[in-house]
């Protein structure tokens, strides 16, 4: 469904001196400088698929979006999505796909919810009948029907999200892009969201790419992981296999037995292998090579009256992070 | 109900929801430049004498003067900068997706404002009528002929106004452009004074480019003082200046696009 070969984008942004006297040299002569927001990226996503584009702060994943979506033109490059050249914006493209922006409301401000999707049954040329059903079914899945009538000024958040997602989804679409969206939503917004997405998926089957800086959409809603860096991807397969392949560490927990210890309680383990991530006096938490996991179980099970212990991976987060070369050294 | 319609009326339903917005903005853009009309051409009829200045007494040009703030609101439409601010901010973004031109969507808004303008006109012209007992009638005829300018003359205000908007897809900020086309339209359309007023040379030169049209040629269209070929004519000029901003527009917005970076997403 989708298909990008050699994608790049290069920008020309302007680079300004700070101050005052910065500002006044930049009316008569300005310097310039050249990012390379994509470079050269290939991707592939077929249908059903959900997956989650990671990188830090400029990576380049809402450049890649944008222009998946058609909004902005690449470099070089080419990409087709459902047989389309998205930045051409033929209406039979952008008819089946859908962008939902966390930070930018994409809603009408001043008019309730119910009438900006009136107005987007017109634009999408939505059957009556199939529009009705569709909005009911999406207002009762995210909680909402009661909120339709109220300006989206005047709505929450958590309620404006839920309504981007709905003005999103009414027509149906086959190619779903979806950047930051439980950005700012308290726990349960965010929960009802990733139900939400889940079920969306399972009925409608469509491709969908998920930006997000929160390790738990990634982790809840995909199944596939791209990471980006600088441009380029550093990463592209299953979760699962990108933990398995690249963590270095695996997390161990032992919580001791009550009343073996002795009145103070164990002596903290200052001795043990690996890193002490938490000690409580009940319970221990490791942090060891993965290489030594099974050795550190097999000396904690002998050393410390263990009534339960784990064997983890590290946190999806730890790992992205050390592979983006942000966080400690994997 | 089509896109169209659809689009043009959530456009009216949000200008109406600002009740305040459309008396104050009446009131104070209309009165503001009445006033400051009416005091400063008492001070020129007391200090020259006489009935008339150019043809025109002294009631003949505050009738004037109350039309130019009404008939440049309907030809306006909807306040400048939009364009060229959502190209800046990114707002143009979300209608890219749209299966619906961006430049269909942005003129309906554009006509809603400008009907809501209409009602205004057409309610400080009775206003007037009604407080001033005026020799000045309002005929059917008039009123026939500068519906339809009122429309031609916005839509040419639009196109003109979306070409100098498109800038901001090469610099960041395009204030200044459309606050100088306000001025420009102002000045040379016979907002400031009657085109009469200039000399015959440059009443010559005024009449063939695009801001007679916006401003004076509707007035005169309502005062009557509009003859059927010269109306046909002037149609014609507001056509064709419409269709050259229409190309250039055009080719502003593919090029424009092709450099579009979509930024505050």
């Amino acid at each position: 469904m989708i298909r990008a070969r050699g994608l790049s984008k290069t920008f020309r942004v302007h680079r300004k001196e700070p101050g005052l006297m910065g500002s006044v040299r930049s009316l008569f002569s300005r310097k310039w400088q050249q990012v390379h927001a994509l470079k050269g990226l290939d991707l592939d996503v077929g249908a059903g698929e959900i997956v989650g584009l990671v990188g830090a702060n400029g990576a380049g994943k809402t450049t890649l979006v944008k222009a998946l979506a058609g909004i902005i033109h690449p470099t070089s490059g080419t990409a087709e999505v459902l047989g389309f050249v998205p930045w051409q914006r033929k209406n039979g493209f952008r008819k089946q796909i859908a962008l939902i922006m966390g930070q930018k409301a994409q809603l009408w401000w001043d008019l309730p919810a119910g009438d900006g999707f009136l107005l987007l049954r017109e634009i999408y040329q939505i059957p009556n009948d199939t529009f009705k059903a569709n909005l009911a079914v999406l207002a009762a899945a995210l909680r909402v029907e009661d909120k339709l009538n109220i300006q989206i000024r005047r709505l929450s958040l958590g309620e404006r999200m839920k309504m981007e997602l709905i003005a999103a989804l009414l027509h149906q679409p086959r190619v779903v892009f979806l950047d930051e969206p439980t950005i700012g939503l308290d726990l349960a917004a965010q929960r009802a969201i990733r139900e939400f997405i889940l079920e969306y998926r399972r009925k409608e089957n469509p491709a969908m790419i998920l930006t997000s800086h929160y390790m738990e959409d990634i982790e809840k809603l995909c199944e596939r992981i791209v990471l980006m860096r600088d441009g380029e991807l550093v990463y592209d397969g299953p979760v699962a296999k990108m933990v398995s392949s690249f963590a270095r560490h695996k997390v161990l927990t032992a919580h001791l037995r009550a009343g073996e210890t002795g009145p103070d309680g164990p002596a903290r383990p200052d001795s043990a292998p690996g890193e002490i991530l938490e000690w409580s006096g009940a319970s221990l938490k490791l942090k060891v090579d993965r290489a030594q996991a099974a050795a550190v179980a097999s000396h904690l099970l002998q050393t410390y009256p263990v009534a339960d212990l784990s064997i983890d991976e590290e946190d999806i987060g730890t790992v992205i992070e050390a592979m983006l070369g942000k966080g400690p050294s994997p | 109900m089509n896109v169209a319609l659809s689009f043009y009326l959530m456009e009216l339903k949000k200008i109406i929801s600002y009740r305040a917005e459309f008396w104050l903005g009446f009131l104070g853009n209309v009165l503001s430049q009445f006033g400051v009309a009416f005091f400063l051409w008492k001070a020129i009829f007391a200090a020259r004498g006489g009935e008339s200045i150019q043809g025109y007494t002294f009631g003949a040009l505050m009738l004037y003067y109350l039309l130019v703030p009404l008939v440049e609101r309907v030809v306006y439409g909807q306040e400048m900068g939009y364009i060229s601010g959502e190209i800046y901010d990114g707002g143009l973004s979300r209608y890219l997706i749209y299966p619906v031109s961006y430049f269909r969507i942005k003129y309906l808004a554009h006509l809603a404002q400008s009907s809501v303008f209409l009602i205004q006109l057409m309610l400080g012209l009775a206003l007037f009528l009604a407080v001033f007992h005026s020799p000045f009638s309002l005929t059917w005829p008039a009123i026939g002929k500068t519906l339809p300018v009122l429309f031609c003359s916005g839509m040419l205000f639009f196109i003109f106004a979306i070409n100098l908007e498109m800038f901001a897809f090469w610099a960041d900020n395009v204030w200044s452009i459309t606050v100088l086309n306000r001025l420009a339209t102002h000045l040379l359309g016979g907002g400031l004074i009657p085109l009469a007023f200039f000399p015959k040379w440059a009443q010559t030169v005024l009449d063939w480019l695009p801001f007679t049209r916006l401003v004076s040629f509707p007035i005169r269209c309502l005062l009557g003082q509009v003859g059927n070929l010269e109306w046909i004519r002037g149609l014609g000029l507001t056509a064709a200046w419409a269709g050259i901003f229409a190309i250039s527009g055009s080719l502003l917005w593919r090029k424009g696009l092709k450099g579009y970076n979509g930024v505050g997403i």
